[in-house]
C-alpha cells in the first residue's frame, strides 16, 4: 500500500516527464525527501539541468473540509527547476520559463486518475527567477503545487 | 593629529603565498552600448591572495541550493584605474571561474591598498 503523498508526488513527476521539456531527461527528474541542490543527490552527466520534487513544509488539515465520511488533506509539494545560470541575463531564458509554463498548464486543476483519493491539484507559482540564486550562478525557479485529496477514515 | 601622510598603496609587496589571477570585467559603452556587446577587459594580476573557501546550502523557496565561496585580496596597484563590480569574474591560476558577488575596496585614509573580493564558483556539469 503506497501513500497517497507519494503517489501524488510520483503523478507529477510522470507528467513533467510526459511534457519531453528541452533539455529536461526524464532521468533528471527526481523525488527528494529534502529538495536540496548538493552533489550526491543530483543524477551524474549532466547534473542540470534537473527538476526536483518534494513537499514543502506540512500538510493541511481543515476541520470544515471535507465529507461526512472522509477528510480533506492538502498535500504540499514544490517543483523545482534547476540549472546552470552563471548569470547570464539571455541564455535559455525564454526556455527556462516555458519550462514554468507548460508545468504550470499540466498541473493545474488536473486530477490524478492514478490516485483517486485526490480531487484538486492546483499550482501557486513562487519566484520565477530568485535573484539571491542568480548571484549564486544558478537559475532556481519554483512552482509550489497543493494537492488536496479526501480519505477514508482508518476505522 | 599629526600632518602624516603615508602611502601603505605597496603593503601588498610583502604578502606570501600570492597567486596570479585575471579579472574580467564587462561595460558596456559608447562604442558597445548594449549589454550583449560589451567590451570586456582582462586585467591580469600578478599577485593575489586567496583566502578562506566555503561550500554551503543556501536556502530559497525550501529548496537548498549549494555554492562554493572564496575570498579574494587583490592589491589596488595591480587594478590600476578599473573599478571592480559586482557581475565581473576573477579566473585563477587553475581555470576555475569565480564571479564577484561583493567587492570591498580597503583604504587607509587616502592609501588605496586592496580589494577584498567576496566570490561564487561557477557551477559546472
Amino acid at each position: 500500500m503506497a501513500s497517497v503523498f507519494h503517489d501524488s508526488m510520483e503523478s507529477i513527476q510522470a507528467r513533467i516527464i510526459s511534457l519531453a521539456l528541452q533539455d529536461i531527461l526524464p532521468s533528471n527528474v527526481l523525488i527528494l525527501k529534502r529538495l536540496r541542490d548538493v552533489e550526491s543527490d543530483l543524477p551524474a552527466n549532466p547534473k542540470y539541468p534537473c527538476i526536483l520534487i518534494g513537499p514543502v513544509g506540512s500538510e493541511t488539515l481543515n476541520p470544515n473540509a471535507g465529507t461526512n465520511l472522509r477528510d480533506e488533506i492538502v498535500y504540499p509539494i514544490n517543483v523545482a527547476m534547476l540549472d546552470i545560470d552563471n548569470q547570464d541575463q539571455e541564455a535559455n531564458f525564454d526556455r527556462n520559463l516555458l519550462w514554468r509554463e507548460r508545468i504550470r498548464r499540466k498541473l493545474n486543476n488536473c486530477r490524478f486518475e492514478d490516485v483517486p483519493e485526490v480531487v484538486r491539484v492546483t499550482v501557486q507559482p513562487g519566484t520565477i527567477v530568485d535573484p539571491q540564486m542568480f548571484d549564486n550562478n544558478k537559475y532556481a525557479s519554483v512552482l509550489g503545487i497543493q494537492v488536496t485529496s479526501r480519505e477514508d477514515r482508518i476505522a | 593629529m599629526t600632518n602624516y601622510q603615508g602611502d601603505y598603496s605597496d603593503d601588498w609587496e610583502w604578502w606570501d603565498n600570492t597567486e596570479p589571477v585575471t579579472i574580467t570585467i564587462k561595460r558596456a559603452n559608447s562604442s558597445n552600448p548594449i549589454p550583449a556587446g560589451a567590451t570586456t577587459t582582462n586585467i591580469s594580476i600578478s599577485d593575489a591572495f586567496r583566502g578562506d573557501i566555503d561550500s554551503k546550502l543556501t536556502e530559497y523557496s525550501g529548496i537548498d541550493i549549494a555554492s562554493v565561496d572564496q575570498i579574494w585580496s587583490v592589491p589596488t596597484a595591480l587594478v590600476g584605474a578599473n573599478r571592480i563590480e559586482v557581475g565581473d569574474i576573477l579566473t585563477d591560476g587553475d581555470g576555475v571561474v569565480w564571479a564577484i558577488a561583493n567587492a570591498t575596496e580597503v583604504t587607509i585614509g587616502t592609501s588605496s591598498l586592496y580589494w577584498t573580493l567576496a566570490t561564487n564558483k561557477r557551477a559546472t556539469n
